[in-house]
């Protein structure tokens, strides 16, 4: 199996994928091509594996398993006609993938679904990134998720 | 009216008419991955956006697409012409 953090990754896009509130028809994992606006890709959210780093100053603690925080953005877009109605529609979705990724509190099960996942912690947003250079103003809001989970000492992918 | 040999008939808001050329190159905005764009603009006679009083925010209609005048670039070259660039309405 994959290193736990892909697998996270794929549990993060499949997470908001089914959250029904989302508001956006498209979810891409580790995103390398352009959105294409008359596609209906955009609005969209893309998940991307950030930073990962041992919660221990020392890499581990335990010789029996190792606890790691790993960064995942999701990255919100959007297009529209002003300023303001794409900044709104950015925060709108931030407030639903905030609502989907911390579901598991109310629901009483395994953040992400996935069992090796201990904690989501809030890892706030970027500043909105606006470009009025099209025939929309598209904009792109940075999210962060700060996912701790445990992987075993001998295979980060068991 | 000055009619373009390829050109476009514009439509104002006021229901006054111009030939333009339109054209919409490709764009790609904002980063990693890009959104793709276009960036619609008119090739018209300077002397028309002065006798219409085009001026930013006008809305225009070319073809059946509505658009808002966003800036008027004069090509500087002397022959009378100016670029529109225009966004979506």
């Amino acid at each position: 199996m994959t290193h736990r953090a892909g697998q996270i990754i794929l549990a993060t896009a499949q997470t908001l994928t089914s959250w029904s509130d989302l508001g956006v028809p498209s979810v891409f994992r580790d995103r390398e091509f352009s959105l294409e606006e008359s596609s209906g890709e955009v609005p969209c959210a893309c998940v991307n594996e950030g930073d990962d780093t041992p919660v221990s100053e020392e890499g581990n603690d335990n010789v029996a398993y190792i606890d790691s925080l790993l960064e995942v953005e999701v990255v919100g877009y959007a297009t529209g006609s002003t300023e303001p109605e794409v900044k709104a529609e950015l925060r709108r979705q931030r407030r639903e993938y905030h609502r989907a990724l911390f579901a598991f509190f109310a629901a009483g099960t395994d953040p992400l679904g996935l069992p090796f996942v201990i904690a989501i912690k809030y890892g706030g947003a970027g500043k909105a990134a606006i470009s009025t250079a099209g025939e929309n103003v598209a904009g792109s809001m940075v999210n962060r998720f700060l996912v701790h989970y445990r992987m075993n000492f001998n295979d980060p992918g068991d | 009216m000055i009619q373009f040999l390829d050109g476009q008939l514009v439509r104002l808001s006021s229901g006054q008419k111009f030939w333009a050329v339109f054209d919409s190159e490709y764009i790609a905005v904002l980063g990693e991955p890009p959104v793709e764009s276009r960036r619609p603009a008119l090739q018209c006679r300077t002397s028309e956006i002065e006798r219409f009083g085009i001026a930013k925010g006008a809305e225009v209609t070319v073809g059946t697409d509505a658009y808002r005048i966003e800036r008027h670039e004069p090509d500087g070259t002397g022959n009378g012409m100016s670029v529109l660039l225009m966004k979506r309405a």
